[in-house]
């Protein structure tokens, strides 16, 4: 069992090789002068002395493979880098918009999960009844209108009208902004901030979880130890939740911690409706600037997140499907 | 000696896309305490259908009940809200059915699925029911069951599980133990051992037995009393003895007709029954075997024959020339067929 | 020697067992895995209103010329900000006078080619990137494998993003990105789909009666296995045009003056507040096409997959 862990983690380094191997490709053999971006806008063209100072100071007239290396050589040792734009450290930035970007993709996961899986198990259960008709659509709604619509809907129905209308505080959401205090990592003295974007997030996520939790609910349920609990004269209630849900959540449970691996990163759109305080939109902002060492290092935390969220998800497998258990051989 | 189960004129049939499908198209018979029952018939004669239709786990739409009384020590199932016959289901008739693999959940262990049942009827709490788990485990025959309490169903063989459905089925002591094809997905010397335990099982916990087969041959060994089903209609009914020595049904006299038998290796050729399964949806008219027997006659065609007796107390057969079959041997009907086969 | 049973020709003529009644027989097996298809696929409603809702909005598209008599993206200032059904404009204008009906439909134009090439795209190279890997095995599975675990840890649309940034917005290319980005799950779930079809028994069977490679891949293999990525390649047809919609907000997609949807609602954002129309016209003709979508993607999953009746 630890043999197959290591072997899966050491596996993680060659995905995040390649992966920030070819961002690297894409940022370094493209057009784009970061110097002019570091060295002040407005249209002047930038003296040649300041351009030569800035790019030995970058190393930016090495040639590229040099740079490769160097790339990989400050960034094992755990410095990430100076932002071209800004001149802050790539660590800093970090340290600002990973957490927020992480909540952010929690509290959806934790959405998607709750009412996903409670809305798919009804909807089976009341399988071709009006209520489930109605979830089938408003599942594929959910699923269909962009997340920007979304964002801009809520904005307009919870924060824009109320405002106008000069409804009372307690009636109205915030329509932009992160919040600053966090208790605990995932509780926000300002919790209102968090509301929308965290429904907005979570909303195609939880209409794919409520139709899969659908789908494999109806599965489970022509299988044949369904019939036997049956026969054992279990009440029909235990019958679809302790045989049929826990069997029919494994691929589920698969898709909400896939989900949560790609939320951290594809918040973006989220985060910039909201003016959410996360590394979706700032790798989005950094990558208009041709702000590489941003980019890269951003990106190579995500990675890597990822690629760990996803080695969790496969070993969380075997905990819920016994078949799967690595380890245990069949006496 | 009253009967545990009386089964009167019970129809189940199933609405499809092609049609009404009469699965159970009028059976009636008893069975009594202690004693082991078997259905025998074809894949679509009806047998796991009326045994499911007895515990309740037909899915009313599409599945539909029509007439017909089922009843146990004195009460109409039928008839009975759902809650009460739930009570009776898996505490006094349980059932095992024909794939252990796929029957039992894969995601709990052998010892909480058994423990379920107990949890269930009794209220044990779940130490104890862990504990009776082991000791049924124990006893039909798994080695080392109170390691084995905890694994899962992949990591027994195939016949250990099916033993492990049968410890689950009598951990509440039944008084009928309905076996749907308890063999069928099991190895031969296998399933020799599964019968045996089931005959053990049913002196120890002192239950009636209903053995539901295509297979003859575990009919011979485990029966007292056999009835055989065609197309969801009965075709006869008797003792093991009785249909088996003196087989009064064309079906019946086909089915053991066909069976190779060791002791005629190589002097006969097998017997089949001409011909294939019938539509349920558009039963033949009369009998409805008809199309398939060799001894047909004008009134097969057009009365259905009524289940009645033909020889002795209890004997029964649903043929209109059952009587006349008694002088038929298994060379006659090999001739008849032959020739039959020689004009088709 | 025969029995002397009476009127044995009665017997002779129900022999072969053939059921005396006229009727068909139902017990045979039914009409073709095609029609079978088609016949479940009829059945599902929603499908079917998601089938003719996308077969409308082809239509309008394809005769957009005959349904409107307006330029596409053409500026008009002086009819700016006209509301809902006013004269002349049916869906109203935006902020610079274009007429959002003329624009919603040629709009659906670039919607739907953007959705079917880079769906093209993708199941091109996902199916021949899948095939491969799943016949070959081996050190060429795990290496194409492997190669496509790295694409997918990169954040889809932030890689988007970054490609189109550096080689400039446009519509074919974004129709390359996302086709390019997406072939790897189709590879995926075509490869695990023939990896359990190739070890089954009945391509054990064609292979035991002698049947060709080549016979077995396009006769057993192949119609089984061309299911899950038709769904897939269906659903993904609407997720290329959520992600158009999405490029499009963030300044990368098509660029004006060709009116897309996901453009439009940018546009319209700005005027939210006064003018809801500008970006709830082009928002809800992009949910209702992805919608259709994704209903008749349910639909081909549950025509195709008999045991989920």
């Amino acid at each position: 069992m630890t043999g197959y862990v290591i072997r899966r983690l050491l596996l993680v380094i060659p995905v995040v090789w390649g992966a920030l191997t070819i961002l690297f490709i894409l940022f370094f053999i493209v057009p784009g002068d970061p110097v002019e971006l570091m060295a002040g806008a407005s249209g002047r063209a930038v003296p040649d002395a300041t351009r030569q100072a800035i790019e030995q100071q970058f190393g930016l007239d090495d040639p590229i493979i040099v740079q490769y290396g160097n790339f990989w050589k400050r960034t094992l040792t755990g410095d990430l880098g100076t932002s071209y734009a800004s001149r802050r450290p790539v660590a800093d930035i970090l340290k600002e918009t990973f957490p927020n970007s992480l909540r952010l993709a929690i509290w959806a996961i934790v959405i998607e999960t709750v009412v996903g899986i409670s809305v798919g198990v009804l909807s089976a259960i009341r399988r071709y009844s009006l209520a489930d008709n109605v979830t089938t659509v408003i599942t594929a709604l959910a699923a269909s209108i962009p997340v920007f619509v979304l964002g801009f809907i809520f904005q307009q129905v919870f924060g824009v009208f109320p405002n106008e209308q000069g409804w009372p505080e307690w009636a109205r959401l915030p329509v932009q902004g992160t919040p600053e205090h966090w208790n605990f990592f995932l509780f926000p003295s300002d919790w209102q901030y968090l509301i929308l974007p965290m429904i907005v997030l979570a909303s195609v996520g939880t209409a794919l979880v409520a139709r899969m939790t659908r789908t494999t609910m109806l599965e489970v349920s022509r299988a044949d130890y369904m019939r036997t609990a049956r026969a054992k004269g279990v009440k029909e209630r235990q019958v679809v939740l302790r045989h049929g849900l826990r069997n029919a959540l494994i691929p589920v449970v698969t898709l909400i911690g896939l989900d949560l691996a790609n939320l951290i990163g594809a918040a973006i759109i989220t985060e910039t409706v909201f003016n959410w305080r996360g590394m979706g939109r700032q790798i989005a902002t950094s990558i208009f600037r041709r702000d590489a060492p941003v980019v890269l290092g951003l990106t190579l935390v995500l990675v890597v997140a990822y690629v760990l969220i996803n080695l969790l998800v496969d070993l969380s497998y075997g905990f819920f499907d016994p078949r799967v258990r690595i380890g245990k051989e069949k006496s | 000696m009253e009967p545990l189960l009386i089964v009167d004129d019970l129809h189940t049939g199933f609405h499809t896309d092609g049609g009404y499908v009469q699965a159970v198209d009028g059976i009636s018979y008893e069975i009594y305490p202690g004693e082991t029952f078997a259905i025998v018939g074809e894949s679509g004669s009806g047998k796991s259908v009326s045994a499911l239709t007895i515990m309740g786990l037909i899915n009313v739409p599409p599945g539909e009940i029509k007439a017909g009384r089922i009843e146990w020590k004195g009460r109409d199932l039928l008839t009975l809200p759902e809650d009460e016959r739930r009570a009776i289901r898996g505490k006094e008739i349980a059932m095992i059915f024909q794939d252990p693999m796929t029957s039992l959940n894969p995601v709990h262990t052998i010892g909480r699925q058994i423990g379920e049942m107990s949890r269930t009827h009794e209220g044990t709490s779940k130490k104890e029911a862990r504990q009776k788990a082991v000791d049924l485990l124990d006893l039909v025959g798994i080695p080392q069951p109170d390691i084995r309490v905890d694994n899962y169903p992949h990591e027994f063989s195939g016949g250990m599980r099916q033993r492990a459905m049968i410890a689950m089925a009598i951990a509440c002591k039944p008084s009928l133990l309905i076996a749907d094809e308890p063999t069928t997905a099991l190895d031969v010397t296998v399933q020799a051992q599964v019968l045996e335990v089931i005959h053990n099982i049913r002196d120890e916990i002192d239950s009636a037995v209903m053995l539901i087969t295509h297979d003859l041959g575990v009919v011979a060994g485990m029966a007292d009393r056999v009835m055989v089903m065609y197309a969801g209609r009965q075709a006869e009914l008797g003792t093991a003895d009785e249909v088996f020595y003196e087989p009064r049904h064309p079906y019946t006299l086909g089915l053991l007709a066909s069976l190779p038998r060791v002791d005629e290796a190589g002097v006969e050729r097998l017997v089949p029954i001409i011909g294939h399964p019938p539509s349920l949806i558009n039963k033949p008219s009369g009998c409805v075997f008809h199309p398939r027997c060799p001894f047909v006659q004008d009134m097969c065609i057009s009365e259905v024959p009524e289940l009645r007796v033909v020889e002795g107390d209890a004997h029964m057969s649903a043929c209109h020339y059952a009587e006349t079959l008694r002088d038929v041997s298994r060379s006659d009907l090999a001739a008849t067929v032959e020739e039959l086969e020689e004009l088709a | 020697m025969a029995i002397s049973v009476p009127d044995r020709s009665l017997a002779e003529e129900h022999i072969g067992g053939a059921p005396s009644t006229d009727e068909t027989d139902y017990s045979v097996a039914p009409a073709t895995p095609k029609g079978d298809v088609w016949r479940r696929f009829r059945r599902n409603r929603l499908a079917m209103i998601g089938l003719v809702v996308i077969v409308l909005i082809v239509l309008a598209a394809i005769f957009a010329d005959f349904l409107t008599t307006g330029q596409p993206g053409k500026v008009n200032p002086g009819d700016a900000n006209q509301r809902l059904f006013s004269p002349g404009h049916p869906l109203g204008t935006d902020r610079v006078g274009r007429d959002l009906y003329t624009d919603v439909l040629y709009g659906a134009r670039v919607s739907l080619r953007i959705g079917l090439f880079a769906g093209l795209i993708a199941a091109s190279i996902g199916i021949v990137v899948g095939a491969i890997s799943a016949f070959y095995g081996r050190w060429i599975d795990t290496s194409i494998m492997r190669f496509t675990d790295i694409l997918l840890s990169l954040p889809y649309i932030l890689i988007a993003l970054a490609i189109i940034t550096v080689v400039g917005p446009g519509e074919r290319t974004v129709i390359l990105v996302l086709g390019l980005l997406g072939w790897m799950a189709i590879a995926r779930v075509l490869r695990a789909s023939i990896l359990q079809v190739k070890e089954s028994e009945y391509v054990e069977a064609a292979r035991a009666v002698g049947a060709s490679n080549r016979r077995i891949i396009f006769r057993h293999i192949l119609p089984n296995t061309i299911q899950p990525v038709i769904v897939y390649t269906t659903l993904f047809i609407g997720a290329a045009v959520l992600s158009e919609a999405a490029l499009s907000f963030l300044g990368v997609g098509v660029q004006r003056p060709t009116p897309a949807w996901g453009l439009m609602v940018a546009e319209g954002r700005r005027s939210l507040a006064n003018y809801p129309h500008m970006l709830f016209v082009p928002a809800i003709a992009l949910s209702i096409l992805v919608t259709a979508a994704v209903f008749v993607g349910d639909g081909l999953r549950d025509a195709l997959d008999p045991k989920l009746k």
